[in-house]
């Protein structure tokens, strides 16, 4: 354990060097306009930032992402809180006690709850994934073929079991995700498959085109199709921050730690991102939290809990994806496209061969997490400022920088052919309700769920009841069938307390 | 019955696709040693399991779900059941289609369009028109913001970052060299 926070304080040296210094700001500020303005997604800003990091050293690259990420998940409590505009989805809680506390007069208490929060979340869960970490990756040095199999699957299977309106549709999401996986020469056999004769499609199709299409252009199409219906933004007073005092940080003791808890669990599993964490631990405040009758009024809990979970969600994430290389959510599907588009392959042997990397990226979340706070402190009367822009020139921009990206990844025009046809089918998705986080993450992990079944169907002789068999990928399996049948239990459960009271 | 075998739509036409591709897969040539799985197999499952998905949402909406009901992600049923569902379901959600044709047209164009225009014409006219597409009614802003915008996407991406967009053909190409040779593009 020694060595594990020796290895995280030496990284601190590493955040701090200039080149990574700056991506860390760019990030921090870039990702709290994104979350500030309601047009743009978390997920898209960090996919519309991806493209800017070929030129870059893995380091600031992934500095970068993350400090993207993890300011997004507080710059949208501004306008949530201030103008009743939730930036993303996990937002949305905040709209309750924390626009409450503003209507009542006291912007600026909302604002210190929403910060402390924030800063509470951000740094605890750091801390927990800098200890986590370390023996998940251990414990994943023991894995072969049929648990890496096996953890891919529950991957999949609980992205799209945490999220989107309906099961079905997720699955068939995630399996075209899996089939664009599949276009291209194989990597076993080096048998062509669905090329249909086209030379450009034999390198297989970018998941880069996938992300930046469905994600960037499918969102701006979708955003059109409502006509850029930003509520007006009410001119506000001044916007200032008050922090709340040691006896009222202590009053909500409990809520805080259970909300960093939840963050931090909600993180690392698969699919369970910032907005659950935000609305289970609203929820959970409802059941436990001392002053539940008053939650909705304007009370502190109802702003710390939400703000709390969904920041630590962010270090929680980073767990899986560093150790496993499993991402549990868009942001992090990005961040494990930044890592294999140099070369690094996320999983224990990380912590083998470039031990200095992950503990960088933990440091500058560690850094991060304060610099956000700062710039939340001091530089949110003039970010919040961009709310001011037309949502139909920020969205052209954003369509812009979406096919400068696919020209800089292979300066090809085939590849803006495919992020106007991934455009197209994320706003189909968005449209008849199809989740596009499946289809992303069935993407990316396709080809390494493909070689991890096939080796293992090669290695135990096409005997498939190895992955049931060996003890860890049999409990993950066992997780599996819990991650698919949940949902439908919880359906069934709510179907039948629906029709209770009809009856009775 | 229409209301629901509409509804079935595109999980016929998912179902429809997948078959074809399942077809395709059956084409696979690869020399594979005797007794191990080939790489058919893999997307054969996917398609297989696609399938089946499709055929029994198809089932259940003909034949025993009246109400549409969807068995929804674990976080959508924590939103529905949140009291927040209610601020997010009091916005209003028009549509305006042919917004969409129109944005959707406007973006193929750009991209049959570039490699003959070149990247700066091309540009400053899709920022133009899909900020007025988008109902943004500042004639002055929209010229201002597309001109500056494309210049700058041009100086950043070719002299900064050593992107190469593409420059056109002739006459076009002229514009972006000239354009160049005041950048300092080399």
């Amino acid at each position: 354990m020694l060595d594990v926070a020796l290895s995280f304080l030496a990284a601190f040296h590493t955040v701090f060097q200039p080149v990574n210094l700056i991506a860390l700001v760019v990030g921090l500020v870039v990702g709290m306009i994104v979350a500030v303005l309601p047009g743009l997604t978390l997920v898209m800003g960090v996919v519309l930032a991806l493209p800017f990091t070929y030129g870059m050293a893995i380091t600031p690259s992934i500095i970068l992402l993350t400090a993207m990420y993890i300011s997004g998940t507080y710059g949208g409590a501004f306008t949530a809180i201030l103008f009743r505009i939730p930036g993303e989805p996990l937002d949305v809680p905040l709209l309750w006690d924390g626009y409450a506390m503003a209507h009542k007069g006291e912007p600026a208490k909302a604002l210190g709850w929403t910060l402390f929060a924030a800063f509470f979340g951000g740094i605890l869960s750091t801390l927990a994934a800098v200890a986590m970490a370390h023996p998940f990756a251990t414990f994943a040095l023991k894995f072969d073929s049929p648990e890496y199999f096996a953890i891919i699957l529950f991957g999949l299977t609980s992205v799209v079991a945490l999220s989107g309106a309906s099961l079905v549709n997720g699955f068939i999401s995630l399996f075209l995700g899996l089939m664009i996986a599949c276009v291209g020469v194989d990597s076993i056999y080096g048998a062509e498959r669905f090329t249909f004769g086209v030379p450009m499609l034999a390198d297989g199709i970018e998941y880069l085109t996938v992300m930046v299409g469905a994600y960037g252009v499918g969102e701006v199409l979708v955003r059109l199709e409502q006509g850029f219906q930003t509520p007006p933004v009410q001119a506000g007073g001044r916007v200032a921050t008050r922090f709340p005092s040691i006896r009222e940080v202590w009053a909500v003791k409990a809520t805080l730690a259970r909300s960093s808890i939840l963050g931090i669990i909600l993180g690392i599993i698969p699919g369970a991102g910032a907005t659950i964490a935000s609305f289970v631990s609203y929820g959970t405040e409802a059941q436990y939290c001392k002053r539940r009758e008053l939650l909705g009024t304007g009370i502190a809990e109802g702003i710390v809990a939400p703000q709390t979970a969904s920041t630590a969600t962010v270090a929680g994430h980073m767990v899986p994806l560093i150790t496993l290389g499993i991402p549990g959510s868009g942001a992090t599907a990005v961040i494990l496209g930044a890592f294999l588009l140099h070369g690094v392959q996320p999983g224990p042997q990380v912590f083998v061969k470039d031990p200095g990397l992950v503990y960088a990226i933990f440091a500058s979340l560690f850094v991060g997490v304060i610099g956000m706070c700062l710039m939340g402190y001091f530089a949110i009367k003039s970010l919040i400022k961009v709310l001011y822009l037309p949502e139909a020139l920020t969205s052209a921009f954003v369509v812009m920088f979406c096919f400068i990206g696919a020209f800089s990844a292979r300066n090809n025009i085939t590849d803006l052919w495919m992020i106007v046809t991934f455009g197209i089918v994320g706003y189909v998705f968005e449209r008849f309700r199809f989740p596009i986080a499946p289809m992303v993450l069935g993407c990316i992990l396709g080809e390494q769920a493909e070689s991890s079944f096939m080796t293992s169907m090669i290695s135990y002789q096409n005997d498939w009841t190895v992955f049931f068999t060996r003890p860890i990928s049999g409990v993950v399996m066992v997780f599996v069938v819990i991650a698919l049948g949940y949902p439908l239990l919880r359906h069934l459960r709510r179907k039948r307390d629906k029709q209770q009271p009809a009856t009775s | 019955m229409l209301t629901r075998l509409r509804r079935t739509v595109p999980y016929m036409i998912v179902f429809v696709a997948t078959g074809v591709l399942f077809v395709f897969a059956n084409r696979i040539t690869f020399i594979a040693p005797g007794g191990r799985i080939g790489p058919d197999i893999w997307p054969k499952a996917i398609l297989a399991l696609a399938m089946l998905t499709c055929v029994f949402e198809i089932v259940k909406v003909l034949f025993f779900d009246e109400s549409g009901e969807q068995v929804p992600g674990v976080l959508e049923s924590i939103i529905e059941e949140a009291p927040a569902a209610e601020v997010v379901a009091s916005a209003p959600e028009l549509r305006y289609p042919h917004l969409i044709v129109s944005g959707i047209v406007l973006t193929v164009a750009y991209v049959v369009l570039i490699e003959r225009f070149g990247f700066f014409l091309c540009t400053f006219a899709y920022l133009a028109a899909f900020a007025w597409i988008g109902r943004y009614r500042r004639p002055l802003v929209v010229l201002a913001s597309s001109l500056v915008g494309s210049l700058l996407f041009m100086f950043v991406f070719m002299k900064v970052v050593y992107v190469s967009l593409p420059l056109g053909q002739e006459p076009f190409s002229q514009v972006t060299f000239l354009l160049m040779r005041l950048m300092g593009i080399r």
